[in-house]
This record gives structure tokens, sequence and C-alpha cells, in this order.
């Protein structure tokens, strides 16, 4: 920074590009290049991680690079792939010419709120692939060009790809404002897809996605591994509750296979919520078994291409196969709820071989998952509360006030909006909604899924995450909120450091975990803590 | 500062501000600044609000006579809001200044005389004050370092190291025994 001379004093010290993402501001969108530097990318996918995908131009490179190595004829490369999905693809085909630019989507997007830039609008985000559909795929466009809003395929064209197609997280928010129903987030995933043709991905998807094909889990965790630590959990139920519990493994015959995010066995806070299940398992006395080879609930695929998706979300229902389960029995995940709802069917489904699912406590037909045959824990979990299954005293949540983070996934991709608002009403004392335009429908992402959580964005990701921290901020300034709740581990994970940032005095949890906390086990001794051996009020001496 | 000199700020409150504002929130595409300057819901728009919020409290401290704390909750909100941003330092806290030449114009102080001595105590208190919002921003940006370094340390990152987890648990386990 120079130092300024005595008439420029007070006017501007100093001067910088605009708040666009390293791009230089006051210019048409179409002619404003991006800027890569550390900070606003995810780091690419190691050489070996591609190879071991079998995706193409494996190669180590970097996005601050000038040449990004892209493989010959990689124009072409893209165009044919854009072309085989929009013959593949009736919806593509379909958002592809049918936004008005009405603009009602613009300004509904955590990206856009959260970093003020225009190409996360999500109508200038589908923008990026539309201008190159019309330009190659439109008769005006390919006569006109630039004026029927057409650009053809350049590379600085894929380098904005690259960058905004990994500024959005698939959240679909922008959708449900859209009088045309355009999902925004389909387009995200077709440019992803189209990236992975040449080569441009990111490695904190494409590894996790490698240690679950090889080991059936993201976090690459063997099946002795698995066993053991869900052991130690049990130790802690031990200390807690004085209850012996021997999760079930890999057992043929059971009646339901309980498939949860690997991070609920390894890593805080998902752990407590772990336990929580195992809790609510003994209780009712289910007959369930875990699997370590389908021991993710999670699924990359998603967030790289539909191959990807269809195989990781097959060894699900291949495992159910094996083990001659009746029905499958999900965990607390965001976005597997959206493959198999949105999905599976048309991938792998339907599942045939197994039954629709019937609760064995209370015989409630889920007649909603006749199809794919897996049910959210938390339907489960609220259809025994209604039928008085469960032993409760939310007194022992007494010392949290949470709110309820509607995960994207679960909310607007298969519409879980009550069911975990009615547990939370008989498992904790008193809880806030936070307002009307965050949540339901409407609720704001966390900021950081579709594999952006990572920390060499953190910046970035503590923007996208503005607007739902914001008004976890006002709940906890009005109301005295100190728990952020809700079900999916990618949430969990993100908002975790999103509300160290932002509101340091709340903590995350999932809804199973309170749901432990607050459940009357047979035989239990007088519980002093928390699942987390926080001690419950009354018992802080 | 002299009674009059308040008051003189006072009566142009909302003009300064809405200047003051400009500064931060024009350095935003057009499309964006609009957006973030008319939404007037917060949560529709948290980056106008917190910028809206948080000026005006900065304002009022600095507009009073008195040895308010420069610390304010909404002005902590916007020093957290510029740490997270694509900006460097300086420019984070730039802001603070520019409040000078706004009030020069908005005031139309053209002969200096009668106020030199008040406007050198207000521009006394803009520098102390961007000061303590310096000290702010790296509190911030302290805060988020140790956000990064907790998220480290919370063992996610194993699913990105290439290595085998379930080997990394054993070694660590034969330690212990
Ligand atoms: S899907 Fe979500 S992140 Fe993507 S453009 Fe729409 S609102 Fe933004
Ligand atoms: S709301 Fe729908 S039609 Fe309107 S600009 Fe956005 S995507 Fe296009």
């Amino acid at each position: 920074m120079a130092i300024p001379k005595a008439e420029e004093l007070g006017v501007n010290v100093a001067r910088e590009p605009s708040l666009m993402t390293g791009a230089i501001p006051k210019k048409e969108w179409m002619d404003n290049p991006v800027e890569f530097k550390e900070g606003n990318f995810c780091y690419p996918a190691k050489q070996s991680i591609v190879e071991y995908h079998k995706f193409p131009n494996p190669r180590e490179w970097s996005p601050t690079d000038d040449d990004w190595k892209l493989p010959d004829g990689w124009e072409d490369i893209i165009l044919n792939g854009l072309k085989e999905r929009l013959d593949k693809f009736r919806s593509l085909k379909v958002f592809m010419d049918i936004c008005v630019r009405c603009g009602a989507c613009a300004d509904k997007c955590h990206f856009f709120l959260g970093t003020g830039d225009p190409k996360n609008m999500p109508v200038l985000r589908a923008e990026l692939l539309r201008s190159v559909y019309r330009n190659d795929f439109t008769t005006a466009g390919k006569l006109l060009g630039k004026l029927a809003g057409g650009r053809p395929m350049t590379v600085a064209v894929l380098k904005e790809w690259f960058m905004y197609s990994y500024q959005c997280t698939e959240c679909r928010r922008c959708s449900v404002f859209c009088p045309y129903g355009i999902d925004t987030a389909e387009v995200t995933i077709i440019l992803r897809e189209l990236l992975h043709l040449v080569g441009v991905g990111t490695n904190w998807i494409l590894e996790p996605a490698a240690n679950s094909n090889r080991t059936g889990n993201h976090m690459g965790l063997q099946p002795h591994t698995l066993k053991d630590n869900a052991g130690y959990l049990m130790d802690d139920i031990e200390d807690i509750t004085g209850i012996r519990i021997n999760p079930s493994w890999n057992r043929k015959g059971a009646e339901v296979l309980f498939i949860t995010p690997s991070a609920d066995v390894f890593a805080e806070p998902g752990i407590y919520t772990f336990m929580g299940y195992m809790l609510l398992f003994e209780h009712i006395g289910l007959d369930y078994t875990l699997s370590t080879y389908a021991s993710e609930g999670g699924n990359f695929g998603l967030f790289t291409n539909n191959e990807l998706m269809k195989k990781l979300n097959a060894k699900m229902y291949a495992e159910a196969k094996r083990l001659g389960v009746k029905w499958i029995l999900g965990g607390e995940c965001g976005h597997m709820w959206r493959v198999l709802h949105q999905y599976m069917d048309t991938m792998n489904g339907p599942a045939d071989f197994l039954e629709v699912p019937k609760s064995p406590i209370t015989n409630t037909v889920f007649e909603n998952a006749a199809s794919t045959k897996m049910v959210h824990i938390s339907e489960f979990t609220a259809d025994l509360i209604k039928n008085n299954k469960l032993k409760l005293d939310p007194m022992r949540n007494a010392h949290r006030t949470p709110t309820w983070h509607d995960s994207c996934n679960p909310a607007r991709a298969m519409g879980l909006l009550d069911e975990p608002r009615y547990i939370l009403d008989h498992v904790v004392p008193k809880w806030y909604e936070m307002p009307e335009n965050t949540i339901r429908e409407k609720t704001f992402c966390c900021g950081s899924g579709t594999g952006l959580n990572t920390g060499e964005i953190m910046e970035l990701r503590m923007r996208s995450g503005l607007p739902r921290a914001n008004a976890v901020k006002h709940v906890e300034e009005k109301f005295g909120v100190n728990t952020l709740s809700c079900v999916c581990a990618i949430d969990r994970a993100t908002l975790t450091a999103l509300v160290d940032y932002w509101t340091p005095n709340v903590s995350v949890t999932g809804l199973s975990e309170l749901v432990g906390n607050a459940l009357i086990m047979d035989g239990e001794k007088e519980r002093e803590t928390d699942l987390r051996f926080a001690p419950l009020e009354g018992m802080e001496g | 500062m002299g009674n009059e000199f308040e008051n003189l700020l006072n009566e142009k409150k909302k003009e300064i501000l809405s200047a003051w504002e400009d500064t931060i929130l024009g350095k935003f595409e057009k499309d964006a600044f609009i957006i973030f300057k008319q939404q007037k819901d917060q949560f529709a728009n948290p980056i106008g609000h917190k910028v809206r919020t948080g000026l005006e409290e900065l304002f009022n401290v600095l507009s009073e006579s008195s040895n308010r704390e420069v610390r304010t909750p909404n002005l902590e909100e916007l020093i957290k809001l510029r740490a997270v941003q694509d900006i460097s330092a300086s420019n984070a806290v730039s802001f603070v200044f520019q409040l000078k030449d706004i009030v020069r114009k908005e005031l139309q102080i053209k002969d200096m005389t009668n106020y030199y001595k008040d406007w050198l105590a207000f521009e006394a208190r803009i520098d102390a004050a961007a000061l303590a919002v310096f000290d702010m921003y790296m509190a911030s940006r302290e805060q988020l370092h140790k956000v990064r370094y907790t998220e480290l340390q919370a063992g996610r990152d194993i699913i990105t190291k290439g290595g085998c987890p379930s080997a990394l648990m054993r070694q660590e386990q034969n330690k212990k025994a």
C-alpha cells in the first residue's frame, strides 16, 4: 500500500478490486475472468486418486497454474459430454431452455448472500452453462453467438465453471423460489460431471469416494476398526448409564439393516448421535444389524457423477440382499436421503427383494418407502413416540435450549420437516424456531455441503454459512438458544466450525443424541451426565 | 467536541451513515450493491444488515464526546464479516478513516476556523477508533485460526490423508498398550 498524497488523504486508504471472488470489477460478467488464489478453491484431486477411479486425465496440477494440462481436443470432449447429457436427462434440457431470467432466485442463494459475487446468483450460475449450450446447441446461438447470449467453450469458461460449480452446495434453496421449478443444483451436478471428463475435480470429494468404494466408508475404516471404535462408544454408554450394549454387526437374518454415515462412528459430535441410536435400539429391542461393508450412508458420488453415485448406492442394497434383511433403516445423513428419494429408484430400484418397511414395534407400515424400502431414523423414532413406545425424560436435556436446523437434503429433497420437530417436542423441555424465511423448505444451507467442508477454503465457508449463522445468532440473543440440532453428518461437521466462529456459545448436536439423553433405559443407574459426560442440570456439583 | 458540532453530526446522521455504508457496499458489483443496500430484512440480507447496524453503533460512539467503548456488539459482527472477506487487512479497516471525508462533505464545513478544535477532536476520536477496530479485526482472525485448528484436531481430515485410518488406530493402540 502506497502512502497517499496529501490531496488523497481521507479519500480512500486502500484501493482493492471488488469483492467478486478473485475478479476485477465493473465489466460484463461474461468478460470477467476468474482468478484462482490460495483460499478460493478446493485442492485438486491427487493423480493417484484420479487413477484409482479410472477417471480421465490423471496428473498433478493446480488451479493457480495458467496451463491446466487439459487433454487434446478437450473442447470436443466437453461438448460431446454435454450433448450426451442433454439427450439423457430431460430435466437438463428443460432447465437450459425455460429460464425467463425473472430474477426471483437471484438473492436466494447463501453463496451470493455471503459473498456478494453476482456469479453466485443461481440464475447466473446456470448461465455459465447455458451460454455454451446456446452457442452450440440452439439455432439462434449458432447464428448470432454473443448477441443471443451464447459464447464458445474456452479455457476461461472452463475455469469459471470450476470456480462456481464448487461455490454451490447443490442445496436447492433457489429452486423453491423459481416459478418454473428450475433446479440449479442439477445444473451444478452436470457442470461437475463435465469437468471430470477432462480431469478437473477436487480431492476432498474424490478421495473419500475412493475410500468408500474400497472399504465401504469415506473414512477408509476397515471392519475391525469400525467394530473397535463402536466398542469404545459402548464403554462410554456403560459408564454413563450402567447398561452394556453389544451392537450387532454383519448378522445374517436380522430384520433391519441400519446404515449411517461413518463419521457417526468416528468423529465428534457424530459419535454421540451413534450412542443415541444404540440406546434407542436397545430400548425397543430392535432386531437390527450394522454392516462393516455398507458402513457409509453418505454418497460422494452425488457430488461427482451419476455413475459413481449409482455404484456407491448399489452397495447398500447388495449388502441388504446378502444379509437377507427385510428393510433398511437409515441414520442421520443429509445427502444419502437425496440420493435415495430422487435417484435410487431409477438407478438401482425397485428393491423388490426387500419388504415394504413395517415397524416391528408399532406395526406402522411406511408406505412412503414402499419402493426404496428405506426409512429415516426420525420417521421411525417419531412413530415410536406417537405410539407411546418410548420412556422419555426431557429434563435430561434441560441444559440444552436447541433450535432446529432443517438440513437441506432431508428438508427439500425428501420433505422431512415435521418429524424432527415432533421428536424435539418430546425430548427437550423447550426449543425455539429460527425466523420463518430461514427454516423448513426455505432453510439456509450450512454453506459447506457437497464436499466443500475442507479447511483450505475456511474463509469462504464462513461467508457462505453467514445467512445460516445470522439466524442462529438471532435466536441465541432472543431466546438464549445454546444448541443447534440437525439430522445430517456433514452439517454436524460444518456447522461446528461455523458456530465456532459466528456464535461460539452454541454447540451442534444430532437429534438422536438428544433422544439418547432422554431415554429411560430399563435397569439403568441414575444418570449424572449426558452422553458427552457433561453434568445434567442439578448435578453440576 | 462542542455541543454545536455534536448537534451538527446528529442532524446529518442519516446522510452520513448512508454514504458511509456505500463505501463498504459500493465495493460489490452493482447487482449485489442494490440488493444489499435496499433489502431491509436482515435474514434475507445479512451483509447489508451487519454493515448498517455495525456502522451505526460506531457512529454513535464517535459522535458523542464520551469515552464509550468502541467494541460494541454489532460493530463486532461487522468486523467479523470483514475478517472473512477476501480483502487485505488494511482494506478491512479502512472504512473507519473514510468517515472523515464523508463528514467533511456532509457538514459542508467550508469555514474550518469556527470548528477546527471540534474537527481535530473528532479526527482524533476516529484515529483512536481505527486502532481499536484493528485490534478487533486481529481478534477475529485469531478466532478463525482457532476454528481451523479445532477442525483439524477433530480428525475429519483423515478422509483425505491417503493413509489407512485403521492402521493409524492400530499404531495408537499399540503405543497405549
Ligand atoms: S442449489 Fe443452493 S448453492 Fe446452488 S445455486 Fe441454488 S441456492 Fe445456491
Ligand atoms: S427464478 Fe427460475 S426462471 Fe427466474 S431467473 Fe431464476 S432460474 Fe430463471
